[in-house]
């Protein structure tokens, strides 16, 4: 877990100190979506290597989006509420 | 993206039936490692938006709302949906904890030693970025600007940025940009409390 946060770190000064050029920041952001693809073939690897968890998919696919769909149901009634409530308010004065 | 996302995950998934043990057992313990570069490059991403901490000083702590608003909702939507499921209260909680960044809720869930539930806050998570996709026009057009960043949770910052921005105006932009920094934030420390 500390890794995370020491790599995230690092990271941030980086870019927040400035210690990277334009083309670099460039680069960076290209690499970012071959990370993010290669981590995502990975996981897929984990996923399909193990049994129990190909044998449950297509019930997990179902559960997960049940979650996903509620999850985002509740995220927008309290964003919803929240706004009329304390920041719609301010914006029509 | 999230259509590139999907074929890489089932191509993955299908490499990961049929590859020899040895090779998807590397991979399989390549992922960590992965994941620590993929940070450091968003690390630098996230240290290079300097304009998004001044905003956060002018808009004051109202901003905070929206991002308060989607974990709170989320954390709610997911016991809904635990219940529903027969899913442990906890193993809800930090499924949805994900906030839609799918990489890393994950890996830490699989990591504490539950391949299913990684699994399925993987895929939830997957799926939150791609309804995001679909539904922010609507959300926008029936309720009101700011609750089309609700659905992106911490992909807000990123993936889904783009198409808040295309559907809303560059103040909402901002905000969007500032809740999914700070979902991101939460997500590292959220997600681990329900493990």
């Amino acid at each position: 877990m500390w890794k995370i946060f020491l790599v995230l770190a690092v990271g941030f000064s980086i870019g927040f100190f400035g210690l990277i050029k334009d083309k670099q920041i460039k680069i960076n952001s290209r690499l970012q979506t071959l990370w993010l693809l290669l981590l995502i073939f990975c996981m897929g690897v984990s996923i399909g290597r193990n049994g129990e968890v190909i044998q449950n998919l297509p019930a997990l696919g179902g559960k997960a989006l049940l979650f996903a769909v509620l999850a985002v149901v509740g995220s927008v009634a309290f964003v919803f509420i929240l706004s009329k409530l304390f920041l719609e308010k301010e914006g029509e004065k | 993206m999230s259509l590139a996302i999907l074929i890489v995950l089932a191509l993955g998934i299908l490499g990961g039936m049929f590859m020899p043990l040895e090779i998807s057992s590397f991979l399989d313990q390549a992922s960590s490692g992965m994941l620590l570069i993929l940070l450091f490059s968003v690390g630098i991403d996230l240290g290079l938006n300097r304009q998004a901490f001044v905003q956060i000083r002018q808009m004051g702590f109202r901003i905070l709302l929206i991002p308060f608003g989607v974990i709170l909702g989320s954390l709610c939507g997911g016991a809904i949906a635990a219940f529903f499921s027969q899913t442990q209260l906890k193993e809800g909680f930090a499924i949805v904890a994900g906030l839609g960044w799918y990489s890393l809720s994950g890996i830490l869930i699989t990591n504490a030693g539950n391949p299913v539930g990684g699994t399925v806050s993987f895929l939830s998570n997957v799926f939150r970025e791609m309804i995001t996709f679909i539904f922010v026009p609507f959300i926008v057009k029936y309720l009101n600007s700011y609750c089309a960043i609700a659905p992106a949770g911490a992909t807000a910052m990123d993936t889904t940025l783009g198409i808040i921005s295309k559907h809303t105006d560059g103040k909402t932009a901002v905000i969007a940009f500032v809740s999914g920094v700070i979902c991101t934030l939460v997500v590292p420390v959220l997600v681990p409390l329900f493990l």
